[in-house]
């Protein structure tokens, strides 16, 4: 089977590791806290560990990918030292089970991650979960075809948990929720910006800039999170 | 009104202590937290056991003070709180 598995230029293709690298970070930070909070509570709140299992689903997404794109690079250099191949090759195609089962694994890990956290925020749902698996898989099996497909299924997940976070901002009115927001409406963008990935390879990189911008925001809501519990008990302490 | 869970019970307990300045009468934190007097023991005991509560005696009157352990507690409490209002759980 021939599969385009990576769509980065030769000089981006090791940076976009660093990249996945920061959002397991913040996935794995996020995924900690609310384990632990599960666990210290007394298992009595099982969103906290719904959370955490979307998140840690999330983190294993990216951390797949990190570790099939470790090896397309590993690749570029055994193309490089066998010297014929690497001048005229722009994008790496491989024929490679491993390289088409890791990405799988990412677009299946990271579908399912979204999708518990979207069931996480809209607790009311009646959806029937079994036939949204059945989508899921049945989108996953299709990525492989089609990387469109893959990112047209995240970014309707990402909006629908981006709307969900502004209906929460509108009743709280707090800003590391509407930066929560922000953060889901970021990460969906860069869904878009994927997209024609095929077409202009360029892209990839200002997709990637997204994500990260996407994490990185994600990262600020959650510290400013823990600083607004620890500021309400210095004030109580006083 | 939905049921006070245990975390939420000893949650209210060290909260009516530092509000109180971080020393208070036991009957005086049995009405701040809302509980019965058989309650009241129960979740005592545990947070003397625990150290996130401690008993001493001045003149006639004893009293409970909060920990540095139950300070920390109360610091979880309100972090996780904040995390799930913030987060939507």
């Amino acid at each position: 089977m021939v599969t385009q598995v990576m769509f980065a230029p030769d000089w981006f293709a090791s940076k976009d590791i660093f990249i996945h690298g920061f959002n397991v970070l913040v996935l794995l930070l996020i995924a900690a806290f609310s384990l632990r909070s599960y666990f210290f509570k007394k298992q009595e709140n099982k969103s906290y560990l719904f959370f955490a299992v979307s998140f840690i689903l999330l983190a294993v997404s990216f951390l797949w990918r990190m570790v099939t794109d470790i090896t397309v690079i590993y690749e570029i250099i055994k193309v490089k030292q066998v010297g014929i191949l690497d001048v005229t090759f722009k994008t790496i195609y491989t024929e490679k089970v491993l390289f088409v089962a890791g990405h799988l694994a990412h677009y299946l890990f990271l579908l399912l991650g979204l999708y518990i956290l979207y069931v996480v925020l809209n607790r009311k749902s009646t959806m029937n979960h079994l036939f949204i698996l059945y989508f899921i898989i049945i989108t996953t099996i299709f990525s492989n075809f089609s990387y469109f497909i893959f990112h047209l299924t995240a970014l309707v997940m990402l909006m629908g948990i981006a709307y969900r976070y502004y209906l929460i901002y509108k009743s709280n009115k707090r800003k590391s929720t509407k930066l929560l927001f922000i953060s889901f409406c970021v990460l969906a963008l860069s869904q878009v910006l994927f997209m024609p990935v095929r077409l202009y390879t360029n892209i990839y990189i200002v997709a990637q800039i997204a994500q990260l911008i996407g994490f990185l925001i994600l990262l600020i809501a959650f510290i400013m999170v823990m600083y607004n519990g620890k500021k309400k008990s210095r004030k109580h302490n006083k | 009104m939905a049921r006070r869970s245990r975390a939420n019970i000893i949650n209210d307990m060290l909260d009516s202590i530092q509000n109180k300045g971080g020393r208070i009468r036991q009957t005086h934190l049995m009405y701040k937290a809302n509980l019965s007097h058989n309650q009241l023991k129960l979740y005592l005991e545990d947070l003397l056991k625990t150290e996130m509560v401690k008993k001493v005696k001045n003149k006639n009157c004893s009293y409970l003070i909060i920990t540095d352990k139950g300070s920390e507690f109360l610091e979880k409490m309100r972090q996780m709180r904040e995390f799930e209002k913030a987060f939507g759980l």
